[in-house]
């Protein structure tokens, strides 16, 4: 179960939103709002902290995966 | 679509589409990424989904009282469990058990599998007291039960008192959601609306959202403007930017010590306090003159980190030292004016802890302040504060007398066996008197609603030595055998006070949740089952919080007393002119002054019951009013031979072609019934007639509470000009002849 998708679907209010091809530049409803509520959400749903470039440079779903799994979280 | 070991509940904005069986009802399901789904992690002794959910139950049922982050986790997990396999005979299981975790765990297992009815009556039946965090937690389950029920009616309730009880960002999202559902189902119903802008040098995003659900759970319907990023001054100065259009009636100025540009010392502190100061109230001027909007001002939080430490606090050039001298100033300038009011968020930051409240990522990423694990803190304080602007702070604490006062129970214990002073529980119990007294003594009013003899009940006021609180403190004494929810409608009543004005305090939760089910006006907090604690959560509700203090609310508790007396000379009377004459009143008559303003405004905004029109005016509106020379305004002062009631009348008439218009008349709950209406009538009526004008209209404006003044115009000798569909009446009187003032008033009139 992608528990990503989860924090995706719940933040855009979209049950049914396909993430896996998400970009900032392809997604108009991903602005800096949302994307702050976004680490937020992510943050706490897995247990981990991002810095500030991370925060600021992240861009897509692809590249949060990949955050994501590189860090100690659960 | 549909994910294999999940529950998918999302709550739409827009319309429900209904499903294709018009007999069934349209599903309602909730998203909340807050429930923690879990991954299954790889193990090396793969267990199925049966062992596990035994394992789970077991851990349950040895748990008596699981934190917040358990009930949190473990509830996600029993939902992923329940398509893999068979979960019901152990959620029958765990919802007989006696554990708060095993019915956790029940009500979890029933809402994956859908049966929401079923989980509910799980999640009715028990409650987690011990924590307030979980509490919240169990009271958001249950709304989101009910909802997905098809049961909104009932869902509001529980959403309300789960959002009273925590202050935890993700709850509060996560209850913002369901409050949205609830919306769209019309079953909420709000007692105030109010507008409100926030604006500052920050991001407000996150803020407001929260606070629209914190003030719902206060019954207020916030409509909300952020305003542009540190285009505050812009804002309140051009007509034609998105803040005039919005057309505030409440604006907070969020604006933090970074704005200010002070360097970590300042060569001339003096001069710089000074220019910072004078450009903070120049932006009080623009927006109220601009605006006549009531401003709440965030004060300045001292930040943790400074390059120079304590010393900062220390040297008089320092920034720690010149944003304390500055909020001191701020308290001080909003004093002297009417219409703003300052809010102490440093004392929030101190509260939620500076650290919790900076979140440096944030601030540089996003401009985000405070962070999101204090905006909860800082939302109740809003709020709490914003109840004060709109006058819809309760009145009056009734209170319950055994374990609740004193420990133990005066009818079977005696005077000598209640703890009260003398060892540490019964130091705990003085404690919170001295608190209740104190509130009291600012106009807070008090009642008792016990279950007792009236003797014993009233014993321990008369005669315990270590009783901080007297007889003649309590205003209404209701001891008896009756259910207190009667009790509490008739204290209502005796006093004339609005039911949802009340606060119950009683140590008894079966007595508390009867009261939430019989009069949900009523505002109950949960009681820890620790005296100690009782004077700090009581506190921590914020729910007396005022703006200012006049002398009349100084002065209330001892006005009630006078009322008795009042009563008893009604009583002893033959007629009602024998009684009003035997009051000896004396009224003044008075145009607004700026002295007087802030009780006549205070009355403006809380009076319900004798008001024509319900006008709601902030201070800056009334002054505006005022000074339209053309515009009549009359306050009424009432004194008797019992003693001041003050300032208790209100009316302000404006010119309309040959006639004066009554706009605003109102006169307070405290005094009706003595016709001073007539005075204030008779006054503005010979002022209109020496002033030319031909005729005076006046309007009714219907509403729950003001019925009783439905036909004062008629009874006064007004004739109806029209009516239309909602009620409105309006009525017209040629002032052809003088009118005179009735004769058991002495009268002062200056207008």
């Amino acid at each position: 179960m992608d528990k990503l998708a989860v924090v995706f679907r719940d933040v855009f209010d979209l049950p049914n939103l396909e993430i896996d091809d998400l970009t900032r530049d392809n997604f108009a409803l991903w602005d800096s709002l949302a994307h702050v509520k976004l680490i937020i959400e992510i943050e706490e749903a897995f247990n981990v902290k991002f810095t500030i470039d991370q925060v600021a440079d992240t861009r897509s779903v692809e590249e949060l995966r990949k955050l994501i799994g590189e860090k100690d979280g659960v | 679509m549909k994910h294999v070991g999940s529950t998918e509940l999302f709550c739409r904005s827009t319309a429900v589409t209904p499903s294709l069986d018009s007999k069934q009802k349209p599903q309602v399901t909730i998203i909340d990424s807050n429930l923690q789904f879990e991954t299954e992690p790889e193990t090396a002794s793969p267990t199925t989904a049966q062992q596990r959910l035994i394992a789970l139950a077991d851990w349950s049922m040895r748990t008596r009282s699981p934190d917040a982050a358990a009930v949190q986790r473990l509830w996600a997990q029993a939902i992923a469990l329940v398509p893999l396999c068979e979960w019901r005979e152990t959620a029958e299981q765990l919802a007989r058990h006696e554990s708060a975790a095993a019915k956790w765990i029940g009500a979890a297992l029933f809402e994956g599998g859908r049966e929401f009815g079923a989980a509910a009556r799980i999640l009715i039946a028990f409650s987690c007291s011990y924590s307030r965090p979980v509490e919240a937690l169990r009271l958001l389950a249950l709304s989101r039960v009910l909802i997905q029920d098809n049961n909104s009616q009932d869902a509001v309730a529980p959403l309300k008192r789960a959002i009273r009880l925590t202050e935890s960002y993700r709850t509060l999202t996560s209850a913002g959601k369901l409050l949205r559902s609830l919306e769209h189902a019309g079953v909420i119903h709000y007692a105030r609306e109010c507008r409100l802008a926030m604006v500052g040098n920050a991001t407000f995003d996150f803020v407001l959202p929260v606070l629209k659900t914190v003030a719902f759970a206060s019954g207020i319907r916030l409509v909300t403007y952020a305003g542009a990023y540190n285009q505050q001054m812009q804002e309140a100065l051009d007509k034609t930017s998105a803040l005039h259009a919005f057309q505030p009636e409440v604006v907070i100025l969020a604006t933090d010590w970074r704005s200010l540009g002070l360097p970590e010392e300042t060569p001339d502190a003096d001069a710089a306090l000074a220019q910072k100061l004078a450009d903070i109230t120049q932006l009080w001027d623009g927006l109220a003159t601009q605006l006549h909007c009531h401003i709440i001002q965030h004060n300045f939080v001292v930040p943790e980190v400074s390059a120079y430490g304590a010393l900062s606090g220390r040297l008089p050039r320092a920034r720690a030292n010149l944003l304390r001298r500055l909020n001191q100033s701020l308290v001080e300038h909003a004093t002297r004016r009417t219409g703003v009011s300052i809010l102490d968020v440093d004392e929030v930051a101190a509260l939620i802890g500076k650290r919790t409240w900076h979140d440096a990522r944030m601030w540089i990423a996003a401009k985000q302040y405070p962070a999101a694990e204090a905006i909860g803190m800082l939302a109740a304080h809003q709020v709490a504060h914003l109840r004060a602007v709109l006058g819809l702070t309760a009145k009056c604490l009734v209170l319950d007398v055994d374990n609740t006062l004193w420990g133990g129970v005066i009818g079977e214990d005696g005077l000598d066996g209640i703890r009260l002073g003398g060892n540490a529980e019964g130091e705990a119990y003085v404690e919170f008197q001295r608190y209740i007294k104190a509130l009291r003594d600012r106009g807070v009013i008090l009642a008792v609603c016990s279950k007792n003899n009236e003797a014993d009940a009233k014993l321990p006021f008369l005669e315990h030595p270590e009783m901080v609180l007297r007889l003649e403190d309590i205003s209404v004494f209701m001891a008896n055998w009756l259910p207190k929810a009667d009790n509490l409608r008739a204290i209502a009543g005796k006093l004339n006070i609005g039911i949802d004005s009340l606060v119950f305090v009683d140590d008894n939760p079966v007595e508390r949740e009867q009261m939430r089910r019989g009069v949900p006006e009523v505002e109950v907090p949960e009681l820890p089952a620790d005296p100690a604690l009782y004077t700090e959560t009581l506190h921590r509700e914020l729910l007396f919080e005022a703006l200012t203090l006049t002398a009349e609310d100084a002065g209330r508790a001892a006005s009630y007393k006078a009322n008795l007396d009042r009563e008893q000379l009604q009583q002893s009377s033959g007629s009602l002119d024998e009684f009003l004459s035997g009051l000896q009143m004396r009224v003044e008559l008075r145009p607004f002054d700026e002295p007087n303003l802030p009780r006549i405004v205070q009355l403006i905004n809380k009076t319900n019951q004798f008001n024509l029109t319900t006008r709601r005016m902030t201070a800056e509106e009334v002054l505006a009013y005022a000074e339209n020379r053309g515009n009549y305004t009359q306050f009424m002062h009432l004194r008797d031979r019992f003693g001041e009631s003050g300032i208790t009348g209100v009316l302000m008439a404006s010119p309309e072609d040959d006639a004066l218009k009554i706009d605003v008349w109102l006169i307070s709950c405290r005094v009706l019934g003595r016709q001073v209406e007539d005075a204030m009538l008779t006054a503005a009526w010979n002022s209109a007639r020496a002033a030319g004008y031909r005729s005076l209209l006046g309007s009714y404006v219907p509403t729950a509470k003001n019925r009783q003044v439905a036909n004062l115009y008629d009874r006064m000798g007004f004739a109806l000009a029209g009516e239309d569909a909602d009620g409105k009446r309006t009525y017209r009187a040629e002032l052809t002849a003088e009118r005179k003032f009735p004769a058991y008033f002495e009268i002062r009139a200056a207008c």
